[in-house]
């Protein structure tokens, strides 16, 4: 009997690990029913797609401890327990900050810390006050970046960068980010290009506009915009220029003239040094009223210049009727997120909002070791060519002239990566 | 005889956690759909905490801030998403039509934070949804909460 109790509690003990485990084993429970009706009715199962699920179990012979190293909740061992009690005194205190809120410090140094029996779930035990800076003997009052200050962090990866990657032109370049690819562009992707220098040089020599829209860029406190028509000797001037009186898009007062594009800056209040998304609308905008209004131009406070132009007509006539695509449905028209894809409106193919979408490809961007200046620009040109076909192109000033953008996915490792390309 | 029992006893023992190990791996969608949706009147009000010791599945990824580098010092931080799959996985699965079920979370108040927390080497830098995060938000009172991506 008594063997037959040890075999009994072996067994419970074996296959308490295993349900531990189970996160770590393939197994067919964690294709969950929806993903693979969802794949089914995708058409084509995607095995590599089929989730497992992420799930704790609920039960643990000892209790749960925490790993201080790693923060991880494990199931105790006789020996975490002990030893967790013998050296878990002390702690790293965490960072006193000016911010006062639950600030929790880190709770020992090393080891493991038993937090409960057979409730694993959130119970670290009754709460408690803990003052910022943390719970642990004595927090730092040092200046820290890193609020938990024993943690190392990990200098950079020098990410592995295409050969073909420019080096020396493109206008935010820092050390241990990744940079577009130059790659040879079709014929219409370099006319665009030579369309935008054009125009935009031309300026140059018939007004002050573009100076005025670059002092405001660098000091203004709001936008300022002007439209581009043709004068009469038939040169591109700026007319209407227009400073804003509030922090929403500026809007120049409508003419009658025929419009060849427009301009406008993002001073640092906004801190956007590319164009917001409300200002691809604006084009299109235009571009519905005036077919000869092609291009907008953007002067930023960092000195980056950029141009979005109308690249593939049929596309952007059908996007702009399309009542799915309707602005106030897109964009937030009113609050903290004024201008940016919208925070409240449900992307139907994702059943996410588009500013959710949007963070996914910014945040891959980074993921992928992208500047951080150029996150915002890289996933506004995925969310315009690739999560919608607006027909609109983006062009970054590289020296003097535009070159167009664009951002594909590569898909073949596996993992979808992002590359965005820039033409030569 | 009695060597068979005690073998049909410890096949029995071994089917039972085998299935009860099983079990904690709920379809996700449906798990919200059916035990966490039902129940949004009842965490609105209250702590994150509650809805996080009820779930029978981990997040393991949080919506933080982006772009972070043009916000100020501090950010107010109002709202995140508690996902169930990785960034890579989301954007997969996107490309297959597949959708990835969130937890979206308004906080009935502002969370000031200091946006080096988000930046490299600060607290907030991973999107992993780890003991600190869990630590750090669990007091906050939600405002407002509804299932996404599903």
């Amino acid at each position: 009997m008594r063997k037959t109790i040890i075999l009994l509690l072996l067994l419970y003990a074996a296959t308490t690990v295993m349900a531990q485990n189970n996160n770590d084993s393939i197994s067919f429970t964690n294709i969950t029913t929806t993903d693979f009706m969802e794949a089914i009715g995708g058409g084509t199962i995607q095995w590599k797609n089929l989730q497992r699920e992420q799930a704790r179990p609920r039960w643990c012979i000892l209790g749960w401890c925490e790993n201080r190293k790693t923060g991880e909740i494990e199931c105790c061992g006789i020996l975490d327990i002990l030893f967790g009690w013998i050296g878990g005194s002390g702690g790293s205190g965490g960072n006193p900050t000016e911010i006062t809120h639950n600030t929790e410090g880190s709770s020992g140094g090393g080891g493991f810390v038993w937090i409960n029996l057979f409730n694993f779930p959130g119970a670290y035990g009754p709460p408690s006050f803990v003052p910022p800076g943390g719970s642990g003997g004595g927090g730092s009052t040092t200046t820290n970046p890193n609020p938990f200050g024993n943690t190392t962090v990990p200098a950079p990866v020098k990410p592995v960068v295409d050969d073909e990657t420019t080096k020396e032109e493109l206008p935010i370049e820092k050390k241990d980010t990744l940079q577009p690819v130059k790659v040879p562009c079709n014929d219409s992707a370099i006319a665009r290009g030579k369309y935008a220098d054009s125009l935009w040089k031309e300026l140059d020599s018939t007004g002050t506009a573009k100076k005025r829209l670059q002092d405001s860029a660098k000091s203004g406190k709001f936008e300022s915009a002007f439209l581009i028509k043709k004068n009469a000797n038939n040169k591109l001037e700026a007319t209407n220029f227009t400073t804003s009186n509030s922090s929403t898009n500026v809007t120049p007062p409508p003419t009658t003239d025929t419009l060849y594009g427009g301009a406008h800056c993002h001073n640092n209040r906004e801190g956007v040094n590319s164009q917001s998304p409300s200002d691809f609308f604006r084009l299109l905008t235009m571009f519905k009223q005036q077919k000869t209004y092609k291009a907008d131009f953007l002067t930023s406070y960092d000195d980056s210049e950029w141009a979005i132009m109308i690249g593939d007509s049929l596309s952007a006539m059908s996007f702009i009727n399309n009542s799915n695509y309707a602005y106030a449905t897109l964009i937030d028209t009113a609050g903290e997120n004024i201008n940016n894809w919208s925070s409240t409106n449900i992307n139907p193919k994702t059943n996410r909002t588009y500013s959710e979408d949007f963070f996914d490809f910014g945040n891959k961007m980074f993921d992928q070791k992208y500047p951080a200046e150029l996150q915002t620009a890289y996933a506004n040109i995925y969310m315009i060519n690739k999560q919608f076909n607006t027909g609109i192109k983006v062009l970054m000033k590289v020296g003097d002239n535009f070159k167009e953008l664009n951002v594909f996915e590569d898909n073949s490792s596996g993992e979808s990566v992002l590359k965005i390309k820039i033409c030569e | 005889m009695k060597s068979i029992i005690k073998l049909l006893v410890c096949i029995t023992v071994l089917i039972t956690n085998i299935k009860k190990a099983e079990s904690q791996v709920p379809d996700t969608a449906q798990y919200l759909l059916d035990s966490i949706q039902p129940k949004f009147s009842y965490y609105i009000g209250k702590p994150l905490k509650i809805l996080l010791d009820d779930l029978k599945i981990q997040p393991i990824e949080y919506h933080g801030v982006f772009p972070v580098w043009n916000k100020s010092d501090t950010i107010k931080f109002t709202q995140t998403l508690l996902e169930f799959h990785t960034l890579d996985e989301r954007i997969i699965r996107k490309n297959n039509d597949i959708k990835s079920p969130a937890i979206y979370i308004k906080f009935a108040q502002p969370i000031p934070i200091s946006k080096t927390w988000f930046m490299e080497g600060g607290r907030f830098e991973k999107r992993d949804w780890d003991l600190q995060k869990e630590r750090f938000f669990r007091n906050y009172i939600i405002g407002e909460i509804a299932i996404r991506g599903i």
